[in-house]
């Protein structure tokens, strides 16, 4: 067998019959070209030189043009589906906008200001709401997008890819925006500068917080601050579970009201359940494994359900065209 | 033809279609080589690729593929539209340079 006859394999399922006539095939041909001139030579550094410098170039090549075809594929798929992109926007915005103002109602109502200061206040408190506003925003943005369609293996894509860049953001805005924004916050109730809480601590004081803790046999406070730093991460993943759990809710095709009942059900679920995880004070969650499992363990439940109810789907689809 | 319309030549695809109409039909590791390291072998096939989107120059596959088995190599070529195409880009560069040196 050839050199490069695999990467051309596997070029082959995520490339264009295009992009493998004039891009990968040249650089497989040289690559099998250069290696058997090498072979002719008999020296072993030339022929892994050889094979370096063409897997090199296939690489490169990849990373220069996949980037391109994916975002002119995507420019094509909005234009396509411009009505199904502009209900999903629209299902989103209002999600985050509920879900951000259910968050903040609490707060908003127990300030005792009404001024241009209370405002800032709330404003402070918004990027708290983003890590549960952005995953349920998609979910429902994804539902409402596919409504009475089938997602194609390229509008799942879209939707891992936006479920990812979700999690980015939502991951930017814990490990950066939260902390300041919450010191800020407090800085401002109290009137002067204060020690920071685990709330408004960066992560990695945090989880060093947490160990020193621990090595004190302070294991209640330890076992909160290792919550905390765990339920961070898990936030930030729960942008994609969320993306991927609207792909299974729509495809049950349930009615609208079922539909936004399951959604809606789902996200009183998660955040009541993190909401509840910050008021556990037991020494046992010292065990970081054990604080890991129980922050993941929601995002683990939302995926294997969205996987479920994908792979009904695809039974129903199969069962169809077999009859 | 307003200006929008008409195509551009990048440095890249200069050179590239000036080593051609002096070579006449080359791989593109030979491109590559005959660049003096001005072109690389992870961008070139990309560049070529845009090239021939725009009609300036064409390809085909080497006659004899490999004994071993592997694939056939490409080979390019200019177009006539590709010549003109340098010609006309070559011109205007040799009027243009006393301009700029002012």
């Amino acid at each position: 067998m050839s050199a490069g006859t695999h990467l051309r394999r596997w070029a082959s399922r995520v490339c264009s019959a295009r992009t493998m006539e004039c891009l990968i095939d040249p650089v497989i041909a040289d690559l099998q070209h250069e290696h058997e001139h090498a072979n002719g030579c008999g020296q072993t550094w030339h022929r892994c030189v050889a094979l370096l410098r063409g897997y090199f170039a296939f690489w490169r090549v990849l990373a220069l043009h996949v980037p391109r075809l994916w975002l002119n594929r995507m420019v094509q798929l909005a234009l396509a589906e411009r009505r199904a992109i502009g209900r999903a926007l629209f299902a989103a915005a209002v999600t985050m906008t509920l879900v951000t103002a259910s968050l903040l109602a609490a707060p908003a109502h127990a300030m005792a200001r009404r001024d241009s200061l209370a405002l800032w206040l709330l404003v402070l408190l918004l990027p708290q709401s983003v890590p549960f506003s952005l995953p349920l925003g998609l979910s429902m943005g994804v539902v409402y997008g596919l409504r009475g369609r089938t997602a194609t293996f390229q509008i799942r894509r879209l939707v891992i890819a936006l479920g990812l860049g979700g999690s980015l953001v939502s991951a930017s805005t814990m490990v950066w925006v939260v902390p300041e924004a919450n010191q800020a916050y407090r800085t401002i109730i109290a009137g002067h500068v204060i020690l920071r809480g685990p709330a408004e601590m960066p992560l990695l004081a945090l989880r060093g917080q947490a160990l020193a803790l621990r090595s004190h046999r302070r294991d209640k406070q330890a076992g909160q601050l290792f919550l905390s730093y765990h339920a961070r991460w898990a936030l930030a993943g729960a942008a994609l579970v969320f993306a991927v759990f609207g792909l299974g809710i729509a495809a049950l095709r349930r009615g609208r009201i079922a539909t936004i009942a399951i959604g809606a059900a789902m996200s009183v679920i998660y955040v009541s359940y993190f909401a509840q995880l910050g008021e556990l004070e037991l020494s046992i969650l010292s065990n970081e494994p054990l604080s890991f499992a129980l922050v993941w363990l929601p995002n683990v439940l939302i995926t294997l359900t969205s996987v479920a109810c994908l792979s009904v789907r695809n039974d129903r689809q199969s069962a169809i065209s077999s009859t | 033809m307003p200006p929008s319309e008409i195509r551009s030549l990048s440095p890249k695809e200069f050179l590239i279609l000036d080593l051609l109409v002096q070579e006449g039909e080359l791989y593109g590791l030979q491109l590559v080589k005959a660049s003096r390291k001005r072109l690389k072998r992870g961008t070139i096939y990309v560049t070529l690729g845009r090239m021939e989107e725009k009609g300036y120059v064409e390809s085909r596959l080497e006659d004899s593929p490999a004994k071993t088995g592997g694939l056939p190599r490409r080979l390019y070529t200019p177009t006539s539209f590709g010549r003109r195409v340098l010609s006309v880009w070559t011109r205007a560069a040799e009027t243009l340079r006393p301009e700029f040196a002012r």
